[in-house]
């Protein structure tokens, strides 16, 4: 894999970071200043009971929380409005990170730290999670697209998918004259091939396959040089390596009297599985980037969508027993 | 083994059919075999079809020949007896065992199912790339945690309210509350205070009426005997009171003791600027350590000579000489009684501490009256003739005491025997039983007993047992002869808003607050001034003293006997 030295530092002004430093930071101002205002209100205010959210200052804080609230979850509507024209999408989301910093702190404060185990604690907590998992997409928003950009080096997953697929059929078609041994192992690593998969194979990858493929392949192709340089080597024995086929091509290769153009075959057979490899591993880092790039989401939005039902309890029920 | 071969190339073409003669069918992608599948996943020898002599009947069975076996229906076999319907798969070729007809053994269908361009586009297309493949629908999981949040968290608790709406009926002390939490218990925006901790089954008794603020009503259903702030019906009516309502103060789900306002903020909200009040509330007061006005007491003054009382009760603020006295009638030097080497005493020297005549109360917040009997009569006795020491005055009544000194007298004269110097034969005589003296040294007797009498009231009166302690003027009324001083009444507290626990500074001896022990005279005021209290309490938040709230020391909810006025019971008469 390579790493073009072209690619490792994006300029800041990337459409994948730009965000953050959107119109020089001009919702981070806006969401520190909001954050110092609320902070003075809150040490400025004494009511009589102590803080809480029932105190003219906590239905304050607990209104401009609630209008965060709302204002954040609507950038799942407005970059569906491609024709918008209401600021651009690039200021939403640099707002959406700001001030849903600021909403932590902002709802805290409302909550005059008096928590619970009730409705109200469980609307904080999934709001917590909400930015929790927030801050942890603005962390890959910020990393994965560098290095899935240096991964690429200008290609694309699916012109690798296309390759990968070639290889294989190439690689059918060298094992197709070595006998029905090597075809059978051919064909078995095809259909072991993993592409992808469920959400923890995409993220994770399958471990078997990463290692029957990353550790081997280099080493092979180490071996293969070997017993090409070299005369048959002294000892090998093939029933130890029927565990992948490039063992097994391996195995081939070192069990001696075969005629040049066979070697010469397994040889290319090896290349082209060794690329396949390389290309599989590829491939699924590359999900995996991908994956990582969007699988917060899937707690962000849904865990959004609870608190939102939690908040309209939380209110709903303040004002039903006032 | 008779075989015969439908083999349909595509979707619109027409069956092709075959009929085979072989003992064994050969499938695989070599060109020796009687099936010859061109697909490169296949083995040259993939599989055999055999027939077999099974247990129920002839049967033909699938012999995989590659080691990765075929799939029959999708489970990979790599031995099998097919039955009719039985779908093998061969790549992208599948075989389907039909029914056997007339003159075959075997029925097979060969289906190519994709064409080899389109099953390519079929195998990238079935790799789950991104997360939309993988079912995990961000759209899905959203509804789904927005309806079982709201459902659980509003709805639940909604649908118990409306099934069972609670009865909007104050607590009666005759119903204990449900001890059944419902779900609106979820609601609970905090722990209810201790006392209420029983009406966390029942959130309706104090909220009355769904997005309706609790009504002072919720409060007084219990609390009906609280008494006002305001101290009279008219003051009740007007700002601040009249828009006032229980929970201004009173902020519940604050915990166990979150009930009671501890922020002094509760009472300087108005006291701090209380000029344009109703109900003259006093001097502004923003806090105890810097702001709050110097005592005012309740002290008593004699009135004047006119007056129906002999004492009137008069307000001073500490620090004005107003403040500095009070009249009692009594003489009482507390520097003499508490001298630490000991007063005189009958048995010798006693030494008094101030508890020996300050009795507290039953709730120790404050003291008993000292009075003459109890405290005083011990050393103080009421004895006036030496020669009858155990004879005592009555104490209180002064015409009683100056008939009963005329009536002692004149009965041991008549007696005879007295052994007084210079008492006369009449009354130095001892007399036989039945004896009675003639009637004019019966009148010498008597005589003498009115002048010993007379000596010994003048002595009591004048010089010793009053005297000690009251002021003694003589009069001209006949038979008291003498006035006692009226002695100024204990019955009210001596602080004018509050009573000072005692109790709670049991630690503190009292000389730390009361300078008792260098007093001369009973006039003097011996409370403390708020410096006193300053030395160890500051305002709420204080580091280094006791943070004491108004509420330490003061009430709101004022009892009627609590009330500051001028309009004083009765002072105690003076004989």
């Amino acid at each position: 894999m390579s790493q073009p030295t072209a690619h490792r530092k994006p300029s800041r002004e990337s459409a994948h970071t730009g965000f953050m430093r959107h119109r020089g930071f001009r919702w981070a101002k806006f969401a520190l200043l909001l954050c110092i205002a609320c902070i003075a209100a809150y040490v400025w205010h004494e009511p009589l009971d102590g803080p809480s959210g029932g105190s003219w200052l906590g239905y304050t804080l607990g209104g401009i929380a609630l209008a965060l609230v709302v204002f954040l979850a609507w950038l799942g509507v407005r970059k569906r409005r491609y024709g918008s024209s209401l600021g651009t999408l690039k200021g939403w989301t640099s707002a959406h990170v700001y001030l849903g910093l600021a909403l932590v702190l902002i709802a805290t404060l409302h909550s005059g730290f008096q928590f619970g185990l009730n409705i109200h604690t469980l609307a904080y907590t999934l709001m917590v999670l909400v930015v929790v998992s927030g801050i942890y997409g603005i962390v890959v928003y910020a990393k994965l697209p560098q290095e899935i950009a240096r991964l690429r080096t200008g290609s694309t997953r699916d012109a690798w998918i296309e390759e990968l697929l070639d290889l294989n059929d190439e690689a059918l078609k060298l094992a197709e004259p070595m006998g029905p041994d090597v075809h059978r192992k051919v064909v078995g690593s095809i259909e072991k091939v993993q592409i992808g998969g469920g959400l923890r194979r995409q993220l994770y990858g399958s471990k078997k396959q990463k290692r029957s493929l990353e550790q081997f392949s280099d080493a092979l192709q180490q071996r293969l040089k070997a017993l090409i340089d070299s005369a048959p080597p002294e000892t090998f024995n093939p029933s130890a390596t029927q565990q992948s086929t490039v063992m097994f091509m391996a195995g081939q290769l070192g069990s001696g009297d075969k005629s040049a153009l066979d070697l010469q075959r397994l040889q290319q057979l090896l290349d082209v599985i060794g690329r396949r490899n390389a290309l599989v591993t590829r491939i699924n880092r590359d999900i995996a980037l991908h994956a990582r790039l969007q699988v917060w989401l899937l707690l962000h939005v849904p865990l959004t969508f609870a608190l939102i039902a939690a908040l309209i309890a939380h209110i709903v029920s303040v004002f039903f027993y006032w | 083994m008779k075989v015969l071969l439908r083999t349909i190339e595509s979707a619109n073409a027409p069956t092709v059919e075959k009929r085979l003669d072989l003992t064994v069918l050969k499938i695989g992608r070599g060109s020796d075999q009687d099936l010859v599948l061109g697909d490169q996943r296949l083995a040259l020898a993939h599989a055999e079809l055999v027939p077999h002599k099974g247990l129920l009947g002839p049967a033909i069975r699938l012999e995989a020949k590659a080691r990765m076996g075929v799939k029959v229906n999708g489970t990979p076999q790599v031995s099998d007896t097919l039955k009719p319907g039985d779908v093998l798969d061969f790549g992208r070729y599948s075989l389907t065992v039909g029914k056997p007809v007339e003159g075959c053994d075997l029925v097979l269908t060969l289906q190519q199912r994709l064409a080899a361009h389109e099953e390519r586009s079929a195998r990238k297309a079935a790799f789950k790339t991104t997360l939309a493949d993988t079912g995990w629908s961000r759209r899905r999981l959203s509804w789904l945690l927005f309806g079982l949040f709201a459902l659980v968290t509003l709805g639940w608790p909604l649908l118990r309210y409306f099934q069972q709406p609670p009865v909007p009926v104050a607590a009666e002390r005759t119903t204990v509350p449900s001890r059944e939490l419902k779900a609106d218990i979820l609601w609970n925006s905090g722990p209810l205070s201790n006392a209420h901790q029983m009406l966390n089954a029942d959130c309706g008794v104090c909220h009355q009426q769904p997005f309706v603020q609790v009504q002072d009503a919720s409060c007084k259903g219990c609390h009906a005997d609280l008494g006002d702030h305001a101290m009279t019906s008219v003051v009740a009516q007007q700002h601040p009171f009249a828009e006032q309502r229980c929970t201004d103060c009173h902020r519940e789900h604050n915990g166990a003791h979150g009930l009671i306002p501890t922020a002094n903020q509760a009472c300087t909200v108005c006291h701090a600027e209380p000029a344009d009040l109703p109900g003259k509330p006093g001097l502004p007061t923003k806090d105890f350590s810097t702001a709050h006005p110097e005592f005012m007491l309740k002290l008593t003054r004699k009135a004047a000579l006119d007056a129906k009382e002999p004492f009137v009760w008069v307000e001073a603020r500490q620090g004005t000489p107003e403040a500095k006295f009070e009249d009692t009638g009594l003489k009482f030097p507390h520097d003499l009684h508490l001298d630490t080497k000991g007063i005189d005493a009958p048995e010798g020297k006693r030494v008094l501490e101030c508890a020996g005549c300050h009795t507290p109360t039953a709730d120790r917040a404050s003291f008993l009256p000292v009075t003459m009997e109890a405290h005083c009569s011990d050393c103080h006795r009421l004895d006036f003739d030496p020669q009858h020491p155990d004879r005592l005055l009555p104490h209180g009544e002064p015409e009683a005491v100056v008939q009963s000194v005329r009536d002692h007298f004149a009965r041991i004269a008549l007696a005879g025997g007295v052994m007084t110097a210079g008492a006369p034969a009449e009354v130095r005589e001892r007399r036989r039983p039945g004896e009675t003296l003639a009637p004019n040294r019966a009148r010498a007797a008597l005589a003498w007993a009115d002048g010993e009498a007379q000596k010994t009231l003048t002595d009591v009166f004048e010089k010793r047992s009053c005297y000690l302690c009251h002021a003694v003027s003589p009069t001209s009324d006949v038979p008291r002869r003498w006035q006692i001083a009226a002695v100024a009444p204990t019955t009210q507290p001596a602080f004018t808003t509050l009573t000072f626990p005692h109790g709670a500074h049991a630690t503190e001896n009292c000389a730390s607050c009361h300078a008792s022990a260098t007093s001369k005279h009973a006039e003097d005021v011996l409370l403390p001034d708020i410096k006193s209290c300053r030395d160890c309490h500051g305002d709420t938040g204080a580091m280094t003293e006791t943070a004491s709230p108004c509420q330490s020391c003061h009430v709101y909810h004022l009892e009627a006997s609590a009330l500051p006025s001028l309009a004083r019971p009765a002072a105690k008469k003076a004989p």
